[in-house]
């Protein structure tokens, strides 16, 4: 065994003994977690605008599936690409430093 | 420090072992116990409260960057103490500091823009960006720029911190 680890391995030996010390590294910050994960979890609602527009059919199916909670939220990254003036639209130059996010819903 | 006030540093040093080797003994109980410290954490948060961390490989590695980082910040802002109270008192400041900045207390994305790329240079905000992405189903693929950002602190900040404890540990 190298001199390091008998170093250490003494160390984490003295340290397993000293049961205050113990309590601060593994104890506490699992207490404070749970604790603040019960008074907090869960509660986290994010709200969502939704603009209807022309009201229709299928914007009226859309909504009641939001109000009614029967729908599923994916998140696609969607990455912008500059284009060059001089050269061909059809030859992208490079990913502007910006991503966009884009948010879509479908009604199951 | 403790060591050295207990007289059980200048008896290492009189072994035929490197303050080097001493260092990094020490180093290595820090670096083993806070890795135990935040597994206890993730088992216990998705044993007791349903937490779901992700892909438990790139979990593992981004926690054991992420203790390599912290271990490095400590061992660099303790080489500036000069005796156990400052040593705790600095640790403090730099751990609630960075704690701060790295969006430990409220989350960044409600922060200015200026903030925002502040935090980045914290180890708190790319260890919270690795667990973002892993609950949002990645993989270890999508960890990888946190994991290189986080080992290199703790690389950089260690190896310097290193250096200044070995002054430290030779006055």
């Amino acid at each position: 065994m190298s001199a390091v680890m008998v170093i250490a391995r003494v160390n984490i030996v003295r340290l397993l003994r000293y049961r205050s010390g113990l309590f601060f590294i593994f104890l506490l910050p699992v207490i404070l977690i749970l604790v603040l994960g019960t008074i907090h979890g869960g509660r986290v609602a994010p709200r969502l605008g939704f603009v209807t527009g022309d009201g229709g059919a299928l914007t009226h199916e859309l909504l009641d599936s939001l109000r009614t909670g029967d729908v599923r939220l994916e998140t696609r990254e969607k990455r912008a690409w500059r284009w060059s003036s001089a050269s061909s639209p059809a030859t992208p130059t490079r990913p502007a430093a910006w991503v966009s996010l884009r948010a879509c819903c479908w009604a199951r | 420090m403790a060591e050295r006030r207990a007289g059980t540093l200048a008896r290492m040093l009189t072994a035929p072992i490197s303050p080097r080797t001493v260092l990094l003994g020490k180093v290595l109980v820090s670096v083993v116990m806070g890795t135990v410290s935040m597994a206890i954490i993730v088992i216990v948060t998705t044993l007791l409260m349903g937490a779901r961390w992700g892909d438990p490989f790139a979990v593992g590695g981004l926690i054991l960057a992420t203790v390599l980082a912290a271990s490095g910040i400590a061992l660099l802002a303790v080489g500036f103490a000069k005796n156990e109270d400052q040593a705790g008192t600095v640790t403090s400041i730099v751990a609630m500091t960075l704690a701060v900045l790295g969006g430990s207390f409220f989350p960044m994305s409600q922060a200015p823009e200026f903030m925002a790329r502040l935090s980045l240079l914290t180890p708190h905000a790319w260890f919270l960006r690795g667990v973002n992405d892993l609950a949002a189903g990645g993989g270890v693929a999508v960890v990888l720029p946190s994991l290189a950002v986080l080992t290199a602190i703790g690389l950089l900040t260690g190896g310097m911190g290193l250096l200044r404890a070995r002054k430290v540990v030779l006055a």
